[in-house]
């Protein structure tokens, strides 16, 4: 096993030396992470650093370079795109613009995922939509178009697309990102409340550090497109390493 | 500052160098156009038999398509029907001016009217209309659905986007651009004969027109007619597909993706129809 590479066993997620990127631009360089189970694990970084694209590349939106990515105990990199479907089923993705499907309703859009892969009856499928809107408190929404919703609803909507094919992992971009203070302690607290019921692996990509250091098992920081470290909060907040010092200590210095 | 002899010596430069910089420029650009252009083949070529491969396993969603077909066909079918009924009366109005000086050829006008309808005009003008329309529906939806992250969406919640997407598309515009061709070749011909008979001096009689028409016909007029939109139903619902997919940077981005797919489906349909017509295809 090559040096810096850990035992990918105990991980549901397992990134080897990755780089990725967008046609022929590298964004991640030599990258290495690793997530373990039912565990939140938030990526802090500057704009541009490649924090979107780490996730992006967890479900191989993007093009894979070099390295070896792992998801729950099947190496995917060399996957081409139809064979990555069955592996995609075992992820959520909440987008940072909630990436909803304008022309469906709310139930619409829920129901989507399971009304195309046809493995349920309709009557199912009402079940089991009507059970995460009512979980998230979006049922009143049901029949509303994503453009009469607000920026807090529709993120809740985008999960609750996520949430209803019960996955084993979920990935956040900036799921608090435009939501006022009230909106995003919410969307946390979902973000929170949703790997305790459904014991979910999460992978969130935020800068909102209170809420990050609060929910957050590990951190990992990514800075100059690849993680240079990864700790539990208190590790990153008495970082030796300066660029996360100063990225930590600038933030906590705004919020005082 | 360079002083007057250095900005001489410049200029002098510029000029010597004149040249070669544009030859390069254009050089430049021919290879680069010449990259996209074989770029857009293979993606035009990747994407159809990818569609055609999910449309053999029988990956078609009934309403889907339907809902495609209806924004396609139906909704295109008025503008279309217009555009030929006018291009009809026009032909046909030449038609007769020039059978006026020859003071012979009445009976040629039906035939002439539905050659001319049913091998070309009606396929190309059709097939142009509904590029400008459908075809920049199809690139702006899936251009817009692109930049917002909608396609990403889709393929999170593993469902592959050429499946939900192209094919009904596809299939959408592989039946209705035949269908919508050759209804608007039998208005064109009738347009004709209103132009002729109403309009024209000559006041050219049913009986005359139509048994003209009745004369001329061939089964290789349907035959061409089908064959050509077929095709150019094909070239409208993929050219908008892969530039929908191309999209990159926000409604600027698929503002550019729509004006592209216009352009390349009008270039395309020209293309094919010379093609076409050579060849005998």
């Amino acid at each position: 096993m090559k040096k810096g590479i850990e035992n990918n066993s105990e991980y549901i997620i397992s990134m080897n030396g990755i780089s990725s990127g967008y046609d022929d631009k590298i964004i991640l360089e030599n990258l290495n992470f690793n997530v373990k189970p039912s565990e939140i694990i938030t990526v802090i970084g500057g704009s541009g650093s490649g924090k979107s694209t780490l996730l992006k590349t967890i479900m191989r939106f993007c093009r894979i370079f070099s390295g070896e990515l792992i998801i729950d105990g099947e190496r995917i990199d060399h996957l081409r795109e139809s064979n990555l479907y069955h592996v995609r089923q075992k992820m959520g993705m909440v987008f940072q613009g909630a990436a909803l499907f304008d022309s469906m309703t709310v139930f619409e859009n829920v129901a989507f995922p399971l009304a195309e892969k046809r493995l349920f009856g309709k009557k199912e499928i009402k079940e089991k939509v009507i059970q995460v809107l009512e979980q998230l408190g979006m049922i009143d929404a049901r029949d509303s178009f994503p453009d009469e919703l607000s920026g807090g609803m529709q993120k809740r909507a985008g999960l609750a697309r996520a949430l209803v094919e019960k996955p084993s992992i979920i990935l956040y971009d900036e799921p608090t990102s435009g939501l006022d203070p009230i909106m995003a302690g919410y969307v946390n607290e979902m973000i929170y409340s949703t790997r305790e019921d459904f014991g979910v692996t999460s992978v969130v990509v935020s800068h909102d550090m209170p809420s990050v250091f609060a929910f957050s098992d590990r951190i990992s920081a990514i800075f100059n497109n690849t993680i240079i470290q990864t700790g539990t909060p208190d590790e990153i907040m008495n970082s030796e390493i300066e660029e996360v010092h100063e990225f930590i200590h600038s933030i906590k210095t705004l919020d005082n | 500052m360079p002083n007057r002899n250095q900005k001489i010596e410049q200029t002098a430069k510029d000029i010597f160098f004149a040249p070669f910089t544009i030859t390069g420029e254009v050089t430049a650009g021919f290879v680069q156009m010449m990259i996209n252009t074989f770029d857009f083949i293979g993606q035009f070529i990747l994407m159809f038999v990818r569609a055609m491969i999910f449309i053999l396993k029988g990956g078609v969603r009934l309403n889907t398509l339907i809902q495609q077909m209806s924004f396609l066909g139906a909704d295109s079918i008025f503008i279309v029907v217009l555009c030929i009924g006018f291009t009809g009366m026009t032909l046909a109005t030449i038609l007769t001016q020039q059978i006026e000086s020859l003071s012979y050829g009445e009976e040629l006008i039906g035939g002439a009217m539905l050659w001319s309808m049913g091998k070309e005009l009606a396929p190309v003008l059709s097939a142009l209309i509904i590029a400008g329309r459908a075809g920049a529906g199809i690139a702006s939806e899936i251009g817009t659905m692109k930049v917002t992250d909608q396609i990403d969406a889709l393929r999170a919640s593993a469902v592959p986007p050429i499946r939900y997407l192209v094919v009904p598309r596809l299939l959408a515009c592989i039946i209705m651009v035949p269908i919508i061709t050759l209804f608007a070749a039998i208005v064109g011909v009738y347009a004709g004969y209103i132009a002729v008979h109403y309009i024209s001096p000559l006041e050219v009689s049913y009986m005359t027109y139509f048994e003209s028409v009745k004369n001329f016909y061939e089964m290789d007029i349907a035959r061409s007619l089908l064959k050509k939109s077929l095709i150019f139903g094909v070239i409208i619902a993929i050219v908008g597909c892969v530039r929908g997919f191309e999209t990159k940077g926000g409604a600027s981005g698929v503002g550019r993706a729509v004006t592209s797919s216009v352009v390349t489906s009008m270039i395309l349909i020209f293309l094919a129809d010379v093609l076409i017509t050579i060849v005998k295809l």
